[in-house]
C-alpha cells in the first residue's frame, strides 16, 4: 500500500473535492481519496496496479493537477 | 416501437448548483463520457449544457433521463419543467401505453406518469409531464397526445401554456406572495403583542383590568395551575403572567414564521463569517425572546421582551416585502429577444427541375437552405444574399438607423427587416449561432454574472454587530469580575444589551427611503426597476452613451443644400429633390420632403419613379428627370461631375455627414447633405455629467469620423467607435475591471447586453422594449439630461438612507449605556418601547420629508 499526500491547487469548491473523488475512486487499485476543500490538500491510498504516474495522468486530465 | 434518434440533435439544459469554473469542466467531462452523447459544453456564467446527443439505439427520454441523472451524480442538478395535461379518450391500459411512449418519444421529455382512473367514467385522465424547458415545449405534447389518437382540451391546453411560461417568473410572483404572508401574519401578531404590552407598561392595562378584566384573568388563572407555579417562583403578579403567555402566544407565529428567512440567512452568513442584516434581526429578536421565554418558565426574574422581539422581525418583514416587490425581472429581455425572430421562413426547395416555395418553421431551417424575404418581413435566420437588391433595417442588431443596401454577396442578419426589393439569401447561421442567438447569450452572461452589491444596512450592521456582541461580553465580564454580582445578574445585564442594541426601525430605513427616492424619479420620468441601482447610481464613475437614439435623435435631418449649378436655387434644388424623393419611405428620403416642409416649400407630384437600390433614385417632376444618389448613380445616368463637386461631397462625408446629388435632366444641379443630430439638451447633460466628476464615453457601431463630428458637437471627449454589436458588453466590463463604476445609456436591442453588464443600465425610454428590460433605469421621453439627474437623486437617497440609518440606531445606541450600568431592569421597558417607537417614527418621518426636498 502505498500513500501520497499532495496539493492541488485547482480546488476551489466542494464540487472540486467531489469530482478529484470520484475519478481517482475509478481508477483500478486507488483504495482511497481524502481531499480538502479549504487546505487543497489531497491524499490518496494505493496498491498496485495502481501507480503513482497514473494518478498524476488522470488528475492532470481531469484538469487538477497536483503540485509536488 | 421506440423511435430512435436518427440523427445528432444538440440540447440546451439548464444547469443549476455550480459554484466555479472548475463544475462547468467537470461537467463537461461527465456528459462526455455518457454513451450516446457526442459532445457537450458547459457554460458557467449562463449555467447552461450544451448537449450533442449522437444517434442512438436508446429512446430519447431514456437518454435524457441518463444525462440528467449523471449530472445530478456529480452534485449538480437540471432545472426541469413539469406539466400536467388533462387527456380524453384514454380506454384502456394499451391505451395508456400508447399515449406513454408517444410523449416519452419526445425529444426533452424526461418522465411521463399517468394518474387519474377517470378515463371509464367519461372524465379526463390527468398525465404529468416532466420535461427540460426550452427544448420541447407543451405545443408539442399536445401534438403527439393527438398524434397518438386522443385528444387534450382546448381550454388545459391555454392553461397548462401559460402555466409552464416562465418558471422564473413564477418563482418571482411566488416569493412576492411568501413574503406578503410572512409580513401579514408578522404584522397581524405583532401589533397586538405591542399594544398589550404597552398599555401594561404603561398601566393602561391595570387600570381596564381593575374594572371588569380581573376576575376573567383570575378564572384564566386557576383554570391553568402551570402558571400559578411559575407565578410562585418569581415576583409576577397573576394578571402579568396570564398576560405574558398571551404574549408569547402571540409572539410564536412571528418568531416561528415570520422570523424563519432571517433565521435561515443570518445562519449563512454566520457560517461564512460574515455580518449583515439578518445577523442582527436574528440575534436581536432571539436574544428577546428567549429572555423573555426564560423569564417566562422562571429562569429568571425580570421583565419579558416578546413584543420587541416580534416588532423587530415584524417591521423588518415590512422592508424586505417592499424590496422584494421592487426587484426587476432579469428573464423579460430575454423574452422580448426570442420574439423578434419570426416564426416561420419561406424556403425554396429544389423539387425536380423547379424550386418550390415552402413555409417553414424557424427551428426546420438547414445550413444552405435558400430563403425568400419579401418587403415588409422579417430576415428569419443569418445568410449570405444570392439574389436580388434590397434596403435592410439593421437598426435592431445595430443600433444604426439608416437601412443597409444589400446586393448578392452581402450577408444579412436575422430578426432585420427588409424594406424595398425582394432578397433570396442562403442561411449560413442557424439555431444558436446567429447574431440575435449571441446577443441573448450575452444578456444571459451579463446578468448571470452581476455581482450582488451589499446594501447599505449590510454594511453597517457588519461592523455593528460585532461590536454590540463586544460589548455584551464585556458588560458580562465586567460585572462579573468588578462589580462581583452574581452570575444571574451580570447575565442579563449582557442579554440587556443586546435586547436593546437592535434597532426595529432598522428594516425601514432603507426601503422607505427607496420608495420616496423611485417616486421622485418617476415625477422626473426617471424610472428606477431596483432598489440597488438607486442605491449604486450615486457612485458611477464613468458614463458609456450609444451614439444613435442616445446622443443624437436616430433621425436624419437635412443640414446642408449647396447649388452646384449657375441656374439652380437652394429651394429649387430641395424642391426637385424633395418631389422626387416623396414616393420613399427611406429615412434618407423623409429627411428630405421633412426639410421642404419645414421651409415652406410646395412639392410638386412625381411620374415614374425608378428606385435604384444601393444608389439613388430618379422620378420626374414637373416634366424633368431629377436623379438623387451618389456617385455610382451620376455616372450609371451620364451627368458630368466637376472636381469641385466631388471635392464638396467628399467634404461633407469627412464632417460625418450623408451626403448626395441632386441631377436634373443629366445635368448636376446640387448637393444636399444631411446628419443625424444632436437632441436638445445632449450638450447640457453631458456638461452637468462632467461637471459631477463623471467621464462620459461615446460608444458606437460607426465609423469613427461621423462618430468624432457628433461627439464634438455634443461635448464627449472620448469615443470608441467602430465597435461591434456583441463588444459593447466587453467594452463596459474592462472599465469595470479598471475599478470604474459604469453606467451605460442605451436605446437598441445591440445594446442590451452592455446595460446589463453595466453597474447601472439606463435605456432610453423611446427606444426598444428589449433594451428598457435588460436595464435597470429607464429614462423616459429620452432626455439624457436625466442620466445626471439619475446620479443627482441616487446621492439624494443614500443620503436619506444614511440619515434614517442614523436615526434607526440612535436611541438604541444611546440606551446601550444604560444597559451597560445595569439599571435595564428598572427603567428597561419603558426605554426600549420608547427607542422603538421614536426610531421608527423619526425614520418615517425623515423619509417622508425627503419627498417634500428637492433634488
Amino acid at each position: 500500500m502505498e500513500t501520497k499526500t499532495f496539493v492541488v491547487p485547482n480546488i476551489s469548491c466542494e464540487h472540486c473535492v467531489r469530482s478529484i473523488k470520484n475519478e481517482l475512486a475509478e481508477v483500478a487499485g486507488v483504495q482511497s481519496v481524502e481531499a480538502n476543500e479549504n487546505t487543497k490538500v489531497v491524499q490518496v491510498n494505493w496498491t498496485a496496479p495502481a501507480n503513482w504516474d497514473q494518478i498524476k495522468a488522470t488528475l492532470a486530465e481531469i484538469d487538477y493537477p497536483p503540485q509536488e | 416501437m421506440s423511435a430512435t434518434l436518427t440523427h445528432p440533435i444538440t440540447l440546451e439544459l439548464p444547469v443549476t448548483g455550480m459554484t466555479c469554473v472548475n463544475c462547468a469542466n467537470t461537467i463537461e467531462r461527465t456528459l462526455k463520457k455518457t454513451p450516446g452523447v457526442s459532445g457537450a459544453a458547459v457554460n458557467y456564467a449562463s449555467e447552461r449544457a450544451q448537449v450533442v446527443f449522437d444517434s442512438h439505439q436508446a429512446q430519447p427520454a431514456d437518454l435524457m433521463n441518463t444525462v440528467v441523472a449523471r449530472i445530478r451524480k456529480a452534485g449538480y442538478d437540471v432545472a426541469l419543467a413539469h406539466t400536467n395535461l388533462p387527456v380524453l379518450g384514454l380506454q384502456n391500459a394499451a391505451g395508456a401505453n400508447r399515449l406513454e411512449m408517444a410523449l416519452k418519444n419526445l425529444i426533452g421529455v424526461t418522465g411521463v406518469t399517468l394518474a387519474g382512473e377517470g378515463a371509464l367514467a367519461g372524465v379526463a385522465s390527468r398525465i404529468s409531464v416532466d420535461y427540460v424547458p426550452g427544448a420541447v415545449g407543451i405545443a408539442e405534447m399536445v401534438a403527439a397526445v393527438r398524434a397518438a389518437g386522443f385528444d387534450v382540451p382546448a381550454a388545459a391546453v391555454n392553461a397548462s401554456r401559460e402555466a409552464a411560461g416562465d418558471a422564473e417568473q413564477m418563482a418571482r410572483t411566488a416569493e412576492i406572495q411568501d413574503r406578503k404572508r410572512r409580513m401579514l401574519v408578522g404584522l397581524a401578531f405583532a401589533l397586538p403583542t405591542f399594544v398589550l404590552s404597552m398599555s401594561r407598561d404603561f398601566g393602561l392595562l391595570a387600570r381596564v383590568l381593575g374594572s371588569g378584566f380581573a376576575p376573567m384573568t383570575a378564572a384564566l388563572t386557576t383554570a391553568a395551575p402551570m402558571t400559578a407555579d411559575m407565578m410562585a417562583m418569581g415576583h409576577i403578579s397573576p394578571e402579568n403572567n396570564v398576560i405574558n403567555w398571551v404574549l408569547l402566544a402571540l409572539t410564536l407565529p412571528v418568531m416561528l414564521y415570520t422570523a424563519q428567512p432571517y433565521f435561515v440567512h443570518g445562519y449563512k452568513a454566520i457560517r461564512n463569517g460574515a455580518a449583515n442584516m439578518d445577523v442582527l434581526v436574528a440575534l436581536g429578536s432571539g436574544v428577546a425572546f428567549v429572555y423573555s421565554l426564560l423569564i417566562l418558565l422562571g429562569v429568571f426574574s425580570g421583565h419579558v421582551y416578546f413584543e420587541t422581539a416580534a416588532m423587530i422581525v415584524a417591521l423588518i418583514s415590512i422592508g424586505k416585502y417592499l424590496e422584494v416587490r421592487a426587484k426587476g425581472s432579469a428573464s423579460e429581455a430575454i423574452k422580448r429577444l426570442m420574439g423578434l425572430t419570426p416564426k416561420t421562413a419561406r424556403v425554396l426547395r429544389r423539387s425536380g427541375e423547379t424550386w418550390v416555395e415552402a413555409e417553414v418553421p424557424v427551428e426546420q431551417i438547414g445550413i444552405g437552405d435558400v430563403i425568400l424575404v419579401k418587403p415588409g418581413e422579417r430576415v428569419a435566420t443569418d445568410g449570405i444574399v444570392v439574389e436580388g437588391r434590397s434596403a435592410v433595417d439593421e437598426s435592431m442588431i445595430t443600433g444604426e438607423s439608416m437601412p443597409v443596401d444589400k446586393k448578392p454577396g452581402d450577408a444579412v442578419i436575422g430578426a432585420t427587416m427588409n424594406k424595398e426589393g425582394l432578397l433570396k439569401f442562403e442561411a449560413n447561421k442557424i439555431g444558436k449561432d446567429t447574431a440575435l442567438a449571441q446577443i441573448i447569450r450575452l444578456v444571459e452572461q451579463a446578468q448571470g454574472s452581476k455581482a450582488p452589491i451589499q446594501a447599505l444596512a449590510d454594511k453597517v450592521s457588519a461592523v455593528f454587530v460585532p461590536a454590540v456582541l463586544l460589548i455584551a461580553l464585556l458588560t458580562f465580564a465586567g460585572w462579573l469580575l468588578i462589580g462581583r454580582v452574581p452570575f444571574e445578574v451580570a447575565l442579563i445585564n449582557a442579554i440587556s444589551v443586546l435586547v436593546i442594541a437592535c434597532p426595529c426601525a432598522l428594516g425601514l430605513a432603507t426601503p422607505t427611503a427607496i420608495m420616496v427616492g423611485m417616486g421622485k424619479g418617476a415625477e422626473m420620468g426617471i424610472l428606477f426597476k431596483n432598489s440597488t441601482a438607486l442605491e449604486k447610481a450615486a457612485e458611477i464613475t464613468t458614463a458609456l452613451l450609444d451614439k444613435t437614439g442616445t446622443v443624437t435623435r436616430g433621425e436624419l435631418k437635412v443640414t446642408d443644400v449647396i447649388p452646384v449649378a449657375e441656374a439652380s436655387s437652394e429651394i429649387e434644388v430641395l424642391r426637385l429633390a424633395a418631389s422626387a424623393e416623396k414616393g420613399s419611405e427611406h429615412p434618407l428620403a423623409r429627411a428630405m420632403v421633412q426639410a421642404a416642409e419645414a421651409r415652406g416649400i410646395a412639392l410638386s407630384a412625381l411620374q415614374r419613379l425608378l428606385a435604384v437600390p444601393g444608389k439613388g433614385l430618379t422620378a420626374y417632376v414637373d416634366g424633368r428627370q431629377v436623379s438623387v444618389g451618389n456617385v455610382a448613380l451620376m455616372r450609371q445616368q451620364a451627368v458630368p461631375l466637376t472636381e469641385a463637386a466631388s471635392q464638396q461631397l467628399s467634404d461633407l462625408q469627412a464632417q460625418g455627414k450623408t451626403a448626395m446629388f441632386v441631377a436634373v435632366d443629366n445635368q448636376l444641379a446640387g448637393i444636399i447633405a444631411m446628419s443625424d443630430t444632436i437632441k436638445d439638451g445632449a450638450v447640457d447633460a453631458i456638461r452637468s455629467l462632467t461637471e459631477r466628476g463623471v467621464r462620459t464615453i461615446m460608444l458606437t457601431g460607426d465609423n469613427a469620423r461621423s462618430a468624432q463630428a457628433i461627439a464634438q458637437q455634443a461635448g464627449v471627449s472620448e469615443v470608441i467607435a467602430d465597435v461591434l454589436p456583441g463588444q459593447k458588453a466587453e467594452k463596459v466590463a474592462a472599465l469595470q475591471q479598471a475599478g470604474q463604476v459604469v453606467a451605460m445609456v442605451g436605446d437598441g436591442i445591440n445594446d442590451a447586453p452592455a446595460l446589463a453588464q453595466a453597474d447601472v443600465g439606463m435605456a432610453i425610454g423611446t427606444g426598444t422594449d428589449v433594451a428598457m428590460e435588460a436595464a435597470d433605469v429607464t429614462l423616459m421621453g429620452g432626455d439624457i439630461r436625466n442620466v445626471a439627474r439619475a446620479i443627482a437623486l441616487s446621492k439624494f437617497t443614500v443620503r436619506g438612507i444614511k440619515q434614517n440609518l442614523f436615526w434607526a440606531f440612535f436611541y438604541n445606541v444611546i440606551l446601550i449605556p444604560v444597559a451597560i450600568a445595569g439599571v435595564f431592569q428598572q427603567f428597561g421597558p419603558i426605554l426600549a418601547a420608547g427607542a422603538m417607537a421614536f426610531s421608527s417614527l423619526f425614520v418615517v418621518t425623515n423619509s417622508l420629508a425627503l419627498r417634500r426636498k428637492k433634488v
